[in-house]
């Protein structure tokens, strides 16, 4: 049996071995909000639920990268004030760090402490130092910024700014015809849904401009409610993949059977999302999921009421009277009362 | 131009002539001493043979047709007076010749001529048979004025156009099943039907109204060789139309032989082999090729179309800027005359071998099929946009005119932070907050220093050693989540098949091929029937709201028809609902009320909205009096 069997095994494994596959670049956009995740590690009674995802991630990563010599990676923070690139490093490499103020001295002295290990392998080593060295960073500044007030569609501009990455690294990279996929990981809260719906528009830019660099978007959301209307949309626009998880136990597991799916072979697999998605959109005033309504010829803006002023209420376009008359018309039906007051008139 | 050669009969040498300006051609020998004279009329000739081109005789034989002997006779006599024995066998006459040339030339012309002949009779036979179906090809006349096409295509025009609704009608089998539905068994005005569908009309007008333009006709017509030594052509009504329209000469060919001088069928047999056909369709001439008599006469005639045609097709000369302009300034008829090196088609002595004639003629035809287009399709509108414009355009002087820049209306989007940030003056744990007051207690929960504290243990995390394999979860979790996940995608693949997901495009496929009815257990006929009352409702309701909306008081009488109609249509539903219960069974009755309940729902909420607003209305008006 073994005889038989293990020729035919070897084959098969030469035949895949020739197909070259062509490198692929992937995107981490991570939301890390402190608040969300803050919120969350309340929920679950749980503390440092962020440190689970941030180092399933990192192994994510390496897997990766440990799959095709040419691979690449890239990860993006979409924090409380805005974006950051934490891999590759923004500003020319190093040199800016060494400018930089006492954050990057201090990080500079524990440098030797934390390192992941010095066994291991090189490539790996380069992205996750760097990725945790800015991290670090990060947090710091982030500590700073307790109490500001949140912007609030971070993770719509991280996803935006994965986006232009990828593009441009496909231009430069484009004799070796790389391929690539993002990855948005979110922190799903109650509030966080409602939210989202003011993040509409720039997210509907960002399915647009991935759709057309035929680049899947695939979103894991931890906690919070299962359905994330818009960002289902965003996978299911782009050929994506949808997961919510509860928990981040087991977070590397989801990871590694769910999110490494080849951006060629979208189109064939069968893809381990779940439920339907939500097509609607929201209304920009109320914030309800409408179904019908009104949309502002200028901006686009969904509304589900007339609103008042006659004004767009996102672009403070005017309205055309005539055609808001024309919406506010009252249904017509025969007035009884009427035709005989008119008789009597007539009379 | 005559056929003729020498050629011996009955021993006596004489001349054969072959004249086809009578009709039908004669052939006729005529001794060289002049006294003896034998006439054959062509069309009584059955058969010709002649000597092989290997055999050292040359002689050729006619044979006569036997049935119309008697005819034949009594025409021959009356002809030239000779006596000919009516024999039983077909009449032959004989001719000897001593030149193979002469001999060859002169067959070749009687076969044409007989073979026309015998064409004829079965082209007249033919006619006898299928002369009821011949009559019924009508020329198919369009449905909408196509020359002034933007008023045709008007909505007004479109609704008043009943040819046209009928035509569609019998063109699209399920509108004519919802026009009879809803138009003539449920009462809907015709004019309100196809209000809705106006864009339908409008396509099928433009769809069914497109002709073929006119074209060069002549270059499509391609004779076919068949067995027994003849050509074949096709030509079709349409074809012989478009002929007489492109080729007037042809047409004045037509008038002038038919059916004074030939029948139809051999008009067309002599002008396809005439040296016009092959003028007309842009051939070069020989001297040696073998024309027409008849038809020939006409290529001097059609120089003189031609001559008129140039002058039709001379450009005018715009006198705009000009003012000396004149004809000899067109560019396309004139210019300097090339050397004659650089004039195709012309040797040292400047005589033309007619490829000129030819270019000629090919671009009088193009140019004719332009200008035969210029008044449809409302082209002619096109052209009363003063065609001086762009000239006077080109005349201004623009430099010192300012360049134009583009301007942009800018678009400032509002967020809703500017707002919130004028709302919330003391930050704290409210910092968030998008709406407000409805912000939940858990969120009120988390402070300042809960957030605080998280970050300092990230922080501290990683700033000590990081244990990566920490994060591997154990067994029973890591099979719990592969489990999750196959599952999803298990219940995946059945939709995905269920579905009919192209592969390549990754989305639904609307092939409508594929396409076909959900199962059901329902008979065929009561699906069908309540296929009908749905869509008959659907257009009532469609109608319904039309008018309910339009905030047009003139309608009003219009709503409350169509409101009787839903109240009847909400009857019929019902009506149909009890049968199903009564005839077939409460498990029909169950699939049939969730296919209609849809229907039924929206038609009540419709009714409903009516008789609210009817209310309100009449209340109104009751209290204002």
């Amino acid at each position: 049996m073994d005889a038989i069997a293990d020729p035919n095994f070897k084959h098969q494994g030469n035949k895949l071995n020739a197909v070259e596959e062509s490198p692929s670049l992937l995107t981490v956009v991570i939301d890390i909000t402190p608040q969300l995740w803050t919120e969350f590690d309340g929920k679950k009674g749980k503390k440092g639920n962020i440190l689970d995802v941030l180092k399933a991630l990192i192994v994510f990563l390496n897997a990766h990268l440990a799959f095709n010599i040419s691979n690449q990676v890239a990860v993006i923070a979409a924090h409380s004030q805005g974006i950051k690139y934490l891999y590759p490093k923004s500003g020319s490499n190093s040199n800016a760090s060494e400018l930089d103020d006492d954050h990057n001295d201090h990080y500079e002295t524990n440098t030797d402490k934390f390192i992941i290990s010095k066994n291991m392998y090189r490539r790996f080593r380069n992205v996750d130092e760097t990725l945790v060295e800015e991290l670090y960073t990060l947090f710091k500044e982030e500590k700073k910024n307790v109490g500001k007030l949140t912007q609030k569609s971070t993770l719509a501009g991280g996803m935006s700014a994965a986006l232009a990455y990828t593009d441009r690294v496909t231009r430069e990279m484009e004799t070796m015809s790389l391929k690539s996929r993002i990855m948005v990981i979110t922190c799903g809260s109650e509030k966080n849904n409602r939210e989202e719906i003011f993040q509409y528009i720039p997210i509907m830019n960002c399915i647009f401009s991935a759709t057309k660099i035929k680049c899947p978007i695939d979103v894991v959301k931890v906690g919070g409610s299962k359905e994330s209307t818009f960002l289902q949309q965003t996978t299911d626009a782009t050929n994506g993949i949808y997961l919510h998880v509860t928990s981040t136990n087991g977070l590397l597991q989801y990871f590694s059977i769910a999110m490494f799916i080849d951006p060629s072979l979208r189109q064939i697999i069968v893809k381990p999302n779940k439920g339907s998605v939500d097509f609607r959109t929201s209304c920009y005033v109320t914030g309800r999921v409408v179904a019908v309504g009104y949309i502002c010829s200028v901006c686009l803006c969904v509304l589900s009421i007339i609103p008042p002023g006659n004004k767009c209420p996102a672009c403070d376009s005017e309205f055309d009277e005539r055609v808001i008359a024309k919406l506010k018309k009252k249904p017509v039906v025969p007035r009884l009362a009427k035709k005989k007051s008119s008789g009597h008139i007539s009379k | 131009m005559s056929h003729s050669g020498a050629a011996t009969y009955k021993k006596v040498s004489g001349i054969i002539t072959i004249n086809e300006d009578v009709s039908p051609a004669e052939m006729t020998w005529r001794s060289t001493s002049g006294d003896k004279q034998h006439n054959i009329i062509l069309d009584t000739i059955d058969k010709l043979q002649a000597t092989p081109a290997t055999s050292d005789k040359m002689m050729l034989r006619l044979i006569g047709k036997v049935k119309e002997l008697d005819e034949e006779t009594k025409k021959q006599k009356g002809n030239d007076g000779e006596p000919i024995v009516p024999p039983p066998k077909p009449l032959t006459h004989m001719f000897t010749f001593n030149n193979r040339d002469v001999m060859d030339n002169i067959k070749v012309t009687l076969q044409q001529i007989i073979s026309r002949y015998k064409d004829q009779e079965i082209y007249d036979e033919k006619r006898k048979m299928d002369s009821s179906l011949e009559q019924q090809t009508i020329i198919a006349v369009p449905l909408i004025n196509t020359a002034q096409l933007d008023d045709s295509l008007s909505r007004g025009k479109l609704l008043t156009n009943l040819k046209l609704q009928q035509s569609l009608l019998k063109n699209d089998k399920d509108l004519m099943k919802a026009f009879q539905e809803t138009v003539m068994n449920a009462g809907l005005p015709p004019d309100e039907f196809w209000s809705t569908r106006v864009p339908l009309l409008r396509t099928f007008a433009l769809s069914t109204s497109q002709r073929i333009g006119p074209y060069n006709v002549l270059s499509t017509i391609k004779p076919v060789a068949s067995s027994e030594n003849k050509v074949n052509v096709n030509l079709s009504r349409e074809k012989i139309i478009s002929i007489f329209q492109n080729y007037p000469i042809v047409k004045k060919a037509y008038d002038d032989n038919v059916p004074k001088n030939f029948k139809e069928q051999e008009f067309w047999a002599r002008f396809f082999s005439s040296k016009l056909f092959r003028k007309l369709r842009g051939e070069k001439l020989m001297a040696s090729d073998r024309g027409d008599v008849i038809i020939d006469r006409y290529i001097n005639l059609d120089q003189e179309y031609d001559r008129m045609d140039d002058q039709k097709l001379t450009h005018p000369v715009k006198k705009f800027i000009d003012i000396d302009g004149n004809e000899e300034d067109d560019p396309v008829k004139f210019g300097h005359r090339p050397h004659f090196t650089m004039r195709p088609g012309l040797d040292i002595n400047g005589n033309n071998d007619g490829t000129i004639d030819i270019l000629k003629g090919m671009n009088r035809l193009s140019e004719k099929m332009i200008m035969a287009l210029e008044n449809e399709y409302s082209r002619a509108k096109l052209q009363n946009d003063s065609p001086d414009e762009e000239e006077k355009e080109s005349l201004n002087i623009n430099d010192l005119q300012p360049s134009y820049t583009a301007s942009y209306a800018i678009v400032h989007l509002k967020t809703k932070e500017s707002e919130v940030e004028q709302q919330i003056s003391n930050g704290g744990s409210e910092k968030s907050t998008t709406l407000g007051s409805t912000a939940d207690l858990e969120h009120d929960a988390i402070t300042k220093e809960m957030i605080t504290e998280n970050i300092d243990n990230v922080v501290k995390s990683l700033t000590t050693d990081m244990d990566l394999s920490k994060i591997l979860p154990d067994k029973e979790t890591s099979i719990a989540v592969n489990n999750e996940v196959i599952s999803a995608v298990k219940i995946n693949a059945k939709q995905a098949k269920h579905n009919n997901i192209d592969p390549a495009l990754g989305t639904f496929v609307n092939n409508v091929l594929s396409e076909s009815d959900a199962k059901s257990d329902l008979p065929p006929e009561l699906i069908e029937s309540c296929r009908i009352l749905h869509t008959t409702c659907c257009e009532f309701l469609k109608h319904f709201y039309i008018h309910f909306q339009s905030g047009e008081y003139k309608q009003a009488i219009k709503v409350n028809k169509l409101y009787k109609h839903l109240k009847s249509c909400i009857e019929k539903l019902n009506e149909l609902l009890t049968d199903v219960k009564n005839g077939d069974g409460e498990e029909f009755a169950t699939t049939c009320t969730a296919y209609l309940k849809p229907t039924l729902n929206s038609i009540t909420y419709a009714v409903e909205r009516y008789d609210k607003a009817f209310n309100e209305v009449n209340r109104d008006n009751i209290s204002s009096k």
